[in-house]
């Protein structure tokens, strides 16, 4: 149970980690909350011989407006997303998967980037920020890119970063007036839990009653990545919002999801509750959509 | 003897609180050896297998590697185990269970170690196994150890229970069945070493019974007894599996042979995999009344899976035996536990011994015959408590303090308030709540045997009193409530009382803290040594003063006159006097509950001296679409005869209902599963209801300052009880725990 031995980098920029990474022909990890990866290599499941730490990278660790959107650096802690006043007020979906990762003790350490990259199926981030449409920047030495974090997670621990890449910062654009987001949920216990079914949930209205005009709807724990659900989607594009539409998307949803049995929860439960899960977390951004129209008049 | 006021009855700051919250105190893991050697176990991965050979060569050549045993270098007696000697330090011959250790690594470093135990060669032919204790009963089930599977059968008879159901008015059968439980005491297990300049091995544990592991270390080791010295370090938790040896003896082995300091700390996997676990039981109940509630037969066949080794199987199946009717009257019974071996992990003592299984299913068969009777819960336990003169299954008459009825009573109100708010709110269509009641008995003390504690008091010519106890404080706080015993004794402030604890080189036997037994047991042989020493002051302030030996008391450090207070003489000038006059000045107390065996046959006897009760009041709300439960209160009342110290007693109720919690609706190890927090869960902070504790003192004639005892106790009723409120909200009943969202989804769905 002790760490392996390994070479330390510290670098203080973003170019210099970079640089680092593209000069290093070992494997390598990247260390940022280290809430996954150092026990993974307690347990002798990741052994590399390098770590390069962003601890010290100040330009990673900052949340700042760019025009209509916002840009989280990867290194926000999860405790300090929460802190974020546009994430409290435009993003309530996320804000409520930051609440419920882990205990206080994890989100003081664990990153925004850290539970994007680890691509863990369970993960509380991405399937709100999916919902919310967020994409990743990824920076290497001689380049950078962006892409949609959908389009990002491959696979339980697997994602498409490539050799010398850093996950650099996350782009959310600010949601439409009419709009909310919503996430919800399940484990054995009330905290410190691994989801046994997680929903996200986002939509936009055409004006403060509806229709709905763009629906996004991500089930997490219930495949390999968090899977969107087309369906749902489907079935809540163009309809006005309330609990009936809510309820045939809800089921809609958990036609779509892939749940496996383990020795946590059987495949029948989790199908079951992806249904009520979804019908929670769209009646969540529903409610959340009526609170941004008033909370604008204020 | 007098009472001080102050010392008894008070909750004075604990004994070591500070050192706890500064850090100051030292567990196993924190001493600073020179050069310690690491050790790290070689364990078995698989559950039934034959060692045919351990090749050590490659591994006793790497880098740091100091030594690598085997069970050829255990010098005594290679077979341990406190009731049944059944469990090697090390595996000669054939492996039982996943973890079992077949080699012991000693390295400069604890990488080296790990490295050198991963290199150790084992070549196991595997055998077939067996998991399931029906399976392991069968003719042709796989024999785990060569007596049989069956480890132990008790059987408690009382009248004639077959034909008494015939004239019963309703009957209700069921069968119920609990998980193996991880105890998840905060300091994973831990132990160091060195040998003194006189040659004596001495080792620093984390232990709830360093006398045992004296005797055991000696045993292993075939040396004599003085050779071998034992240590209680600061000791986080236990809860049961720091009863049994497990890392003593390798200490012990690696010391005899290198004679080097060592040391031995599991990693919290480790513990999981090598330590024991709480019993998983299979009980099915028949249990009959009359019309007007009063039971009136009971039949109980109970199946124990004790798995690899006994440990404290026969305890646990004994004390199952005995409970298995609750807190309850009843005439006529036919009780049999078996304990059975499997090639699960090793099960053995947790907190309650089998009576947290028993009481799910007896409080379950309570209310589901009050259902069929059309009376309410707390109607029928009202009407079946125990009380005094009560007779209980195994023959036992009660002759005091029987409190349940008083617990019962303690909590009607809230009871009462509770139905009646539960049935007032009709919130949301997606939750429902309920209440429910849980009791219990709790023999205080081991089952039918002796088991005696010894102390020791000494007063130094300065008039200071040093209290010897071999007792060993894993945080339930028994220092503190000891040094109040023998400061109310002497008529002293408990603070002035100098304690040496848990050393088996300084002090004397005893026994385990376990069974809930230290505050009575240990308790009275403090007051018994206390009391000597008084006697002896109070003897020579009789020769000084001229007065009558009953008109003298102790207070304060002086023998007063109790005619005229200001007629007072120092401890200090009596304590001189006596050794002048040769008398000794450190005193032995003892004491044994007076108990009698159990009959073989009949399991009747008297197996303890005396009974601590309780009962709880759970409060909950589900969400009947998920399955999620949430336990808002839960009221719980203890007899605990005297609370010496209510802090304590208001700690043990906090964390056995946090404990109780658990056992209902999460906690579960899954054998070749479970190897972490990761998936085990106990509950969190966020997931403890609202607590009300309620003492009761039902004072017990025998017990110190009428004291009884309240450690497992403080569990035992919860889980009853909540799965009784979730019956009440449901309408529907889990038999199985824990009552997991699944669990509690499906009744929720089967509902009418």
């Amino acid at each position: 149970m002790l760490l392996p031995k390994f070479e330390f980098h510290e670098p203080e920029t973003l170019k210099e980690a970079a640089a680092i990474l593209s000069g290093i022909g070992e494997p390598t990890s990247i260390l940022a909350g280290g809430t996954d990866l150092l026990v993974n290599m307690k347990k002798g499941k990741a052994s590399p011989r390098h770590l390069v730490s962003l601890g010290r990278v100040r330009e990673l660790k900052k949340t700042a407006r760019d025009g209509e959107s916002l840009r989280i650096g990867a290194c926000v802690t999860v405790a300090e997303l929460r802190e974020e006043r546009e994430i409290k007020d435009d993003f309530d979906g996320l804000f409520r998967g930051a609440g419920l990762l882990g205990s206080p003790l994890i989100r003081n350490l664990a990153t925004v980037g850290g539970n994007i990259v680890t691509a863990r199926p369970a993960a509380d981030l991405p399937p709100p920020l999916i919902a919310y449409g967020a994409t990743i920047e990824l920076v290497k030495d001689n380049g950078e890119r962006i892409l949609s974090l959908e389009d990002f997670i491959k696979g339980p621990g697997e994602t498409s970063i490539e050799p010398g890449e850093i996950l650099s910062g996350i782009i959310l654009r600010e949601p439409p007036l009419y709009s909310g987001g919503g996430y919800v949920k399940l484990g054995m216990r009330k905290a410190l839990e691994i989801s046994l079914v997680n929903v996200a949930t986002f939509f936009a209205l055409d004006g403060p009653s509806g229709p709905i005009q763009k629906a996004r709807v991500v089930l997490g724990s219930v495949g390999p990545t968090p899977i969107r659900s087309l369906r749902a989607e489907e079935i809540l594009t163009g309809e006005r919002p309330d609990e009936a539409l809510f309820e045939k998307a809800g089921e809609a949803a958990a036609n779509d999801a892939k749940p496996i049995d383990d020795f946590r929860a059987s495949a029948e439960y989790r199908s079951e509750m992806v249904k009520l899960l979804t019908r929670k977390a769209l009646k969540q951004a529903y409610e959340e959509a009526k609170l941004r129209e008033w909370r604008r008049w204020k | 003897m007098t009472e001080k006021v102050g010392a008894i009855g008070s909750s004075i700051p604990r004994r070591g609180a500070l050192d706890r919250l500064t850090g100051a105190s030292m567990f196993s893991a924190d001493f600073r050896l020179e050069n310690p050697l690491a050790l790290r176990a070689v364990r078995s991965p698989h559950s039934h297998a034959r060692v045919l050979r351990i090749d050590t060569e490659e591994a006793s050549r790497m880098p740091g590697v100091a030594r690598i045993f085997t069970a050829r270098d255990i010098p005594g007696k290679n077979l341990t185990g406190i009731i049944n000697k059944d469990r090697p330090l090390l595996v000669e011959d054939k492996v039982r269970f996943v973890g079992d250790p077949v080699a012991l690594v000693a390295a400069e470093t604890e990488e080296a170690a790990e490295r050198a135990a991963g290199a150790v060669n084992v070549l196991y032919e595997v055998l077939p196994a067996v998991y399931d204790p029906a399976d392991a009963l069968a003719n042709e089930a796989p024999l785990i150890h060569e007596k049989g599977n069956l480890l132990f059968r008790r059987r408690v008879v009382r009248g004639d229970a077959a034909s008494a159901f015939s004239s019963c008015a309703v009957v209700v059968e069921e069968t119920y069945r609990t998980s193996f439980l991880e105890h998840c005491y905060l300091e994973p297990d831990a132990g160091a070493g060195w040998v003194d300049a006189d040659g004596t091995l001495v080792i620093i544990a984390s232990t709830q019974n360093p006398h045992y592991d004296h005797s055991e270390v000696a045993a292993l080791l075939g040396v004599e007894d003085g050779r071998i010295r034992i240590i209680q370090a600061a000791t986080g938790g236990g809860f049961g599996s720091k009863l049994d040896l497990n890392m003593q003896g390798f200490i012990g082995l690696a010391l005899y042979h290198l004679q080097r300091p060592v040391r031995c700390v599991y990693s919290r996997e480790e513990t999981f995999i090598a330590t024991s676990k709480r019993h998983a039981l299979i009980m099915e109940m028949k249990t009959g009344a009359g019309k007007d509630g009063r039971l009136h037969a009971m039949k109980c066949r109970i199946l124990c899976d004790t798995g690899a080794y006994g440990s404290y199987g026969i305890a646990v199946a004994s004390r199952a035996a005995v409970h298995a009717g609750g807190p309850y009257e009843i005439e006529h019974v036919d009780t049999e536990v078996l304990c059975v071996y499997t090639n699960n992990p090793v099960a053995g003592a947790m907190r309650g011994f089998g009576t947290p299984q028993v009481a799910f299913a007896h409080e379950s068969q309570m209310d589901l015959l009050a259902e069929k009777l059309g009376m309410d819960p707390f109607e029928i336990r009202r009407r079946n408590a125990l009380r005094v003169g009560s007779v209980t299954a195994t023959g036992q008459k009660l002759e005091a303090s029987v409190g349940i009825g008083e617990c019962l009573d303690a909590i009607k109100e809230s009871y009462e308030k509770a139905r009646s708010a539960r049935s007032d709110r009709g919130d949301s269509p997606f939750t429902c709540r309920g209440v429910g009641i849980g009791a219990m008995w709790y023999g205080i003390g081991n089952t039918g045997m002796q088991n005696p504690s010894t102390a020791q008091v000494e007063i130094d010519l300065d008039g200071a009193v040093t209290l010897y106890t071999g007792c060993a404080d894993i945080g339930q706080g028994s220092t503190t409530v000891l040094a109040q015993i023998a400061a109310g004794t002497l008529g002293l402030a408990p603070d002035e009382i100098r304690m040496i604890v848990a050393d088996t080189k300084l002090t004397t036997n005893a026994g385990a803290t376990s069974a809930s037994r230290q505050t009575y047991i240990s308790g009275n042989a403090v007051r018994d040594a206390a009391a000597k020493l008084v006697d002896v002051l109070l003897t020579e302030a009789v020769d000084l003063m001229k007065v009558p030996k009953n008109s003298l008391a102790v207070e304060g450090g002086f023998v007063v006159y109790k005619g005229d207070t200001d007629r007072r003489i120092a401890f200090s000038k009596l304590a001189a006097r006596a050794r002048r006059k040769g008398i000794p000045l450190r005193w032995q107390g003892y004491f044994d509950p007076v108990t009698s065996p159990l009959n073989p046959d009949t399991g009747h006897g008297e197996p303890y001296a005396t009974y601590a009760y309780a009962c709880h009041l759970a409060e909950v709300t589900v969400d009947i679409t998920t399955g999620e439960v949430t336990v808002d209160r839960v009221v719980a009342a203890h007899d605990v005869g005297r609370a010496i110290h209510p802090e304590g007693v208001v700690g043990q109720i906090c964390g056995g209902v946090a404990m109780g919690v658990g056992f209902a609706l999460m906690e579960e190890f899954k054998p070749g599963v479970t190897a972490s927090f990761k998936d085990y869960h106990i509950p969190t902070a966020n997931d403890m209801p609202e607590v009300v504790p309620l003492i009761v003192e039902s004072s017990e004639p025998t017990g110190p300052f009428g004291a009884k005892g309240v450690g497992e106790p403080a569990l035992i009723p919860t889980a009853p009880a909540v799965l009784n409120a979730l019956s009440d909200a449901l309408g529907k009943r889990i038999y199985h725990l824990p009552a997991n969202l699944e669990r509690v989804l499906e009744a929720a769905n089967k509902r009418g």
